[in-house]
């Protein structure tokens, strides 16, 4: 674990250094080798039986009352809780790093050192589920407390995914951002990317990659949660990209009819109820130009996964307070894409390996093929592939 | 110095027949990433020592405690043996 390589990041003694090395370790563990077993043991004793699980709501009742998925799942909250538990441990420790931070609403772009933005908005209404639980675990949600004015819930969010990802998720945590952006770059080389939006984009990391990716463009980050827009803001500014952050809702995004490009989201509508996932397909579909793109990063859907793959995708929702995620992954994503306005035969998907860690030409090699599933999918793991799909508007 | 909540909304679910038997797994869990934190951290010592040339590794491997100095390490471990093995001995209904 190499720790967060920019300004921000919290500065941790040797013992704190020491507990997320471990709390890493013991996710790799949980994750792959415990994993592993899991499957495996499942496998064996499926081999011969009569009628084969047909979903995976058949292995979750079928595992549920198991050893092994007991402690492996008790093990995977007690991972995910620690990881919460070192980083605001540090935060609690390292008053410095962040002070001075806490309070900026705005910041034009005349005024920043790279020509990035923030903006927001402390007169938006803020729906009523993401104060009724901590998603992931997580403590203090996205937001915090809705009168919070500092950076802390983005820090927590940084610092922990760091620990969290235990390594494959690039650099700076942003190889989603850079698979998407160069997948985009790549598939339609004669796509005019003047305008991206990043919806629900947290702490940004995963929005910067498409200002790398097309430098020329205007790079915007949206969220509902002011506290990370702020980190995420201030992270911007030091690793020296120019992004521009706005606080708003999905379901009224702050942008004119037709006057975007590409609006892009990563591991987003996961975690919305399924009105607001329409509300946000049709806002996309009006402000994006005729010939515009959307590219959702998601977990797969489970139509496309063999009842196993289905059951272990799904385990967050029963277990890791991801309310929405099962409703969400069992629609169809092309009936998605189609009741906003997008033309059926625009839909597309892909299945990636991951940008940062393969050279280009494995990627598009990735990028002529059609989108395959299997237990890599979308399962972090070292060997991890990234789901993406999406559409264009016709013209 | 103010602490950040560690209060989960929505809280987090056991799944053995107790939840009492996840909470004990989650203690001895976080036990070990103490051992793993201390170990680290006399590793650390030792790479430092022997990097500045004052003690090297074959040093620290062949010391013997000297007589006293295992008595007296022998009588801190059975104190640590009877803290840990005789906790809980109040419990009603567990060994004694
Ligand atoms: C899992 S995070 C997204 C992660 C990030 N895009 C990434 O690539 O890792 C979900 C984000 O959605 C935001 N969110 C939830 N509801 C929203 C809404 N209605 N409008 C905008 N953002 C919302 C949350 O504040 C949170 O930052």
């Amino acid at each position: 674990m190499a720790g967060l390589n920019h300004t921000l990041a919290l500065k941790k003694n040797l013992d704190q250094r020491a507990r997320e090395r471990f709390t890493s370790s013991l996710r790799a563990y949980t994750l792959v080798d415990l994993a592993d077993q899991l499957r495996s043991d499942y496998s064996e004793e499926q081999t011969a039986v009569e009628h084969p699980h047909q979903s995976g709501e058949d292995v979750h009742r079928f595992l549920k009352s198991r050893d092994l998925f007991k402690w492996y799942s008790s093990l995977r909250c007690t991972a995910q809780e620690l990881v919460w538990q070192s980083t605001l441990r540090a935060l609690d420790e390292d008053r410095t790093t962040l002070a001075g931070l806490s309070g900026v609403t705005q910041v034009a772009p005349e005024k920043s050192a790279v020509g990035g933005s923030l903006a927001l908005d402390p007169k938006l209404s803020l729906p009523s589920y993401i104060d009724t639980m901590d998603v992931h675990l997580m403590p203090g949600n996205y937001q915090g407390d809705r009168e919070d004015v500092s950076v802390h819930p983005g820090a927590v969010y940084d610092n922990g995914l760091e620990v969290f990802s235990f390594g494959v998720m690039g650099e700076h945590l942003d190889d989603i951002g850079h698979s998407m952006a160069n997948f985009t770059r790549l598939r339609w080389p004669g796509l005019t990317v003047d305008t991206v939006v990043d919806v629900g984009c947290t702490i940004g990391h995963n929005t910067l990659p498409w200002k790398q990716a097309f430098p020329d463009a205007q790079v915007y980050g949206l969220d509902i949660a002011a506290p990370c827009l702020r980190y995420g803001h201030a992270r911007a500014e030091s690793l020296g990209v120019a992004a521009h952050f706005r606080q708003a809702n999905c379901d009224q995004l702050p942008f004119d009819d037709g006057s975007v490009d590409v609006v892009f989201s990563s591991m987003f509508l996961h975690e919305l109820p399924r009105n607001v996932i329409n509300d946000f397909f049709k806002e996309a579909y009006r402000i994006l130009r005729p010939g515009g793109l959307i590219i959702h990063m998601e977990l797969p859907p489970n139509e496309a996964l063999a009842p196993y793959d289905a059951f272990y995708l799904d385990w967050d929702c029963f277990y890791n307070n991801e309310p929405f995620y099962k409703e969400f992954r069992d629609l169809s994503y092309p009936a998605l894409c189609r009741d906003a306005g997008f033309d059926e035969s625009a839909f597309f998907q892909a299945t990636l390996p991951r940008y940062t860690y393969v050279d280009e030409q494995e990627f598009r090699d990735a990028i002529d093929r059609t989108a395959s599933f299997d237990e890599d999918t979308g399962r972090l793991s070292d060997t991890i592939t990234w789901y993406a799909f999406g559409s264009r508007k016709q013209g | 110095m103010t602490q950040h909540s560690k209060t989960v909304r929505g809280g987090r679910p056991a799944f053995f027949d107790s939840p009492e038997t996840d909470r004990l797994l989650a203690m001895i869990v976080r036990l070990l990433s103490e051992q793993s934190v201390l170990a680290e951290r006399v590793k650390t010592l030792e790479t430092l020592l022997d990097q500045l040339g004052v003690l090297t590794a074959e040093q620290i491997e062949q010391f013997t405690p000297s007589p006293q100095v295992d008595e007296a390490w022998m009588q801190t471990r059975m104190q640590l043996i009877k803290d840990v093995l005789e906790s809980g001995a109040n419990i009603e209904g567990s060994t004694k």
